[in-house]
């Protein structure tokens, strides 16, 4: 069966996902001897918990109550399925999993802004925004990962 | 999903708000009031006495004499106020309406958008459409103004369907120009309004500025009749609105009549139908089917019949039913168990007039939710206009599939077969039809490839025919309803 979401429902997930992505970048943060990285990912954290916020008060203020209709073709089971697994890894290095997990969501946030843009543009262009920003902090995360061999302490730990 | 949490799970007795203050109301008359989701009750409203009436039209028309002196930019400063204490209560007036009301979160989080937008366009009118005019030396030493002046005490009656949003097409507008009001929401949903009133109080207006009371047709008619009350503005069903109408008429008040809908929705072969089919939805399911730029009518012009009702009925019977509080849910109940019932009985009717039932509502089972006043979405098809299904306005998840062969016959069914004259949609890719359709159809909302043509409040909120009384409209068009003009010729 098609899976289909309310612009609530939806919005609601989202702003979860960004609780759980501020979670995990806490704790990985708490894992690692590198200073700046762990100083990094806690910025992260606190910049997913400033999303969920602003996605939330975006949703609230600008709904375009003639356009709500049902948001189908986003596949989100899978997507939480892939989250879900990326962090509960055993196999995949902290640093790997923050790239990853970050990777993911960007697309999922560049497709969700598609499909919301007529019921709230703003939340729309929002989220677009996020999904843009993730990305550059993505490739701050790779800059850290391919400069680790050079610096001292270990990036990551193995879970 | 979880269902969010509810604002409280019990209102009480309902409240008055008149002179500045909550009053116990001293009538032994109340009603309760419902969570269609459940069947629960979740208040009590008293319908207000006759003194009561009486109470809240002599303190706003006090009040009058001060507001009305006081400047505009003081009172646009409560205006402003408004809309941020609107922003920091939004989230409660939304779940409030879902709860009393029954629509999902998502259609109540849009209403009280809404009303908000009704609130900014009314600082907006402060400081450009109340202003006058003038024009220096019409004749030697004579010069000519045209000033603007508010009128005094308003009623405003609000509708079931949009308890709070409804109202808000006049209260700020009203407020910003210098009248006072008296509000009665609708009895079946009450609470929203009143919760609007709590925030209202936080503003600390001048006593008697606005008030609120509740009751049935007995108080609407006191509020109309009232010497002070210089006019009435009505959202409702077109037999009450002409009856609103006629009564203001015979004690001289103005009048603002928004009345009943049966709107046509006409989809031409031209149409983009993956983004039609969500929008019809929309159209003909969102609120439950109950407002008045619903879609009713659906017509299928040519060889878009096939395709359109297939999808149409296999996205129809794919909706969620459930408590608007539930934020996976995408249609809510009917806002009462007569609503209910009434629905109902016109798809026995249509059955009976010979459409034909090819989605049938009325066996819907919500499971966690038993004692809902659900009907799922219905679709008759092989419907003529001339049946009563495709002539009443059924307020419900009722969508009957007409055909016509060609745009001028679906444009001639809406201006013949039908009295009402709220809103037409036309869902196509070619101008020319869109253009074509615009101009021919006698309603005053027109939805091109938009299946709620919703007015944004800076416009007015159109309607002709037996959708409409009145010459002003509601939204920004009240201006000159609440005010009037004086024009002064002077010589010094």
């Amino acid at each position: 069966m098609e899976e289909k979401y309310t612009f609530s429902s939806l919005i609601s997930l989202i702003i979860n996902i960004e609780s759980q992505e501020a979670q995990f970048y806490r704790e990985i943060a708490g894992r690692l001897e590198n200073r700046e990285l762990s100083i990094f990912l806690l910025s992260l954290s606190e910049n997913c918990m400033r999303n969920a916020e602003l996605i939330d008060k975006r949703r609230r203020e600008t709904v375009v109550e003639m356009a709500l209709e049902p948001i189908s073709g986003l596949n989100i089971g899978s997507y939480m399925e892939k989250i879900n697994s990326i962090i509960s890894s055993g196999e995949m290095g902290d640093i790997d999993k923050a790239i990853e997990l970050s990777r993911i969501i960007e697309d999922l946030y560049a497709k969700a802004s598609s499909r919301i843009a007529s019921i709230s543009p703003d939340t729309s262009e929002l989220l677009s925004r996020i999904s843009r920003r993730k990305s550059g902090e993505r490739r701050r995360l790779e800059e850290f990962k391919h400069a680790a061999p050079h610096r001292s302490g270990n990036l990551t730990y193995p879970t | 999903m979880a269902i969010l949490p509810e604002v409280q799970s019990h209102y009480g007795r309902l409240k008055l708000y008149i002179n500045g203050s909550w009053i116990d109301s001293k009538s032994t008359y109340t009603q309760p009031v419902m969570n269609p989701a459940k069947d629960d009750v979740i208040a009590e409203v008293p319908f207000a006495t006759i003194d009561e009436v009486d109470e809240a039209v002599r303190s706003a028309a006090e009040a009058f004499e001060r507001w009305r002196d006081t400047p505009i930019t003081t009172r646009a400063q409560y205006i402003y106020r408004l809309k941020q204490k609107m922003e920091e209560h939004f989230e409660e007036i939304s779940r409030i309406t879902t709860q009393n009301h029954g629509k999902t979160i998502d259609e109540a989080r849009g209403e009280s958008r809404r009303l908000i937008e009704n609130i900014e366009t009314a600082c907006a009118i402060a400081y450009t459409l109340a202003k006058g005019e003038h024009i220096d030396q019409v004749a030697s030493g004579i010069d000519e103004t045209l000033v603007r002046e508010p009128l005094g005490v308003f009623t405003v009656i609000g509708p079931f369907n949009f308890p709070a949003l409804a109202p808000f097409w006049f209260i700020p507008q009203a407020l910003v120009l210098g009248c006072t009001l008296v509000v009665k929401p609708s009895e079946i949903t009450p609470i929203p309004m009143m919760w609007c009133f709590k925030v209202i109080d936080e503003l600390e207006l001048p006593p008697g500025v606005v008030n609120l009371v509740y009751g049935g047709r007995e108080v609407s008619e006191a509020l109309i009749r009232h010497p002070d009350v210089q006019g009435v503005a009505f959202v409702g069903s077109t037999p009450t609105g002409k009856y609103v109408y006629k009564l203001a008429g015979e004690y001289c008040k103005r009048a603002i009549v928004q009345a009943g809908a049966k709107n046509y929705v006409v989809v031409t072969p031209n149409a983009d139908l993956d983004k039609a089919i969500p929008a019809l939805l929309t159209s003909f399911f969102g609120n439950t089917g109950q407002r008045c730029l619903s879609g009713s009518n659906l017509v299928a012009v040519g060889g878009i019949y096939d395709s359109l009702k297939r999808r149409f009925v296999e996205a129809a019977s794919k909706l969620k039913l459930g408590y608007g509080l539930d934020e996976s849910v995408e249609m809510g109940p009917l806002v009462s168990l007569k609503a209910k019932s009434r629905v109902a009985s016109y798809i026995e009717k249509g059955v009976e007039e010979g459409a034909k039932l090819i989605l049938d509502g009325r066996n819907v089972h919500v499971p966690e939710y038993p004692k809902g006043y659900f009907i799922g979405p219905t679709v008759f098809d092989d419907v003529m206009p001339d049946m009563v299904i495709a002539r009443d306005e059924i307020f419900g998840p009722v969508a009957n599939i007409i055909r016509a062969d060609n745009l001028d016959e679906a444009i001639e069914m809406i201006n013949t077969k039908t009295s009402y004259g709220n809103a037409a949609c036309i869902f196509t890719s070619s101008g020319r039809e869109a253009r074509e359709f615009r101009r021919r159809v006698k309603c005053g909302n027109i939805g091109v490839n938009v299946g709620i043509a919703a007015p944004m409040a800076f416009f007015p909120f159109g309607g002709w025919r037996e959708s409409f009384f009145g010459i002003l409209h509601g939204q920004i068009d009240c201006v000159d309803f609440f005010t009037d003009k004086k024009i002064v010729v002077a010589r010094w």
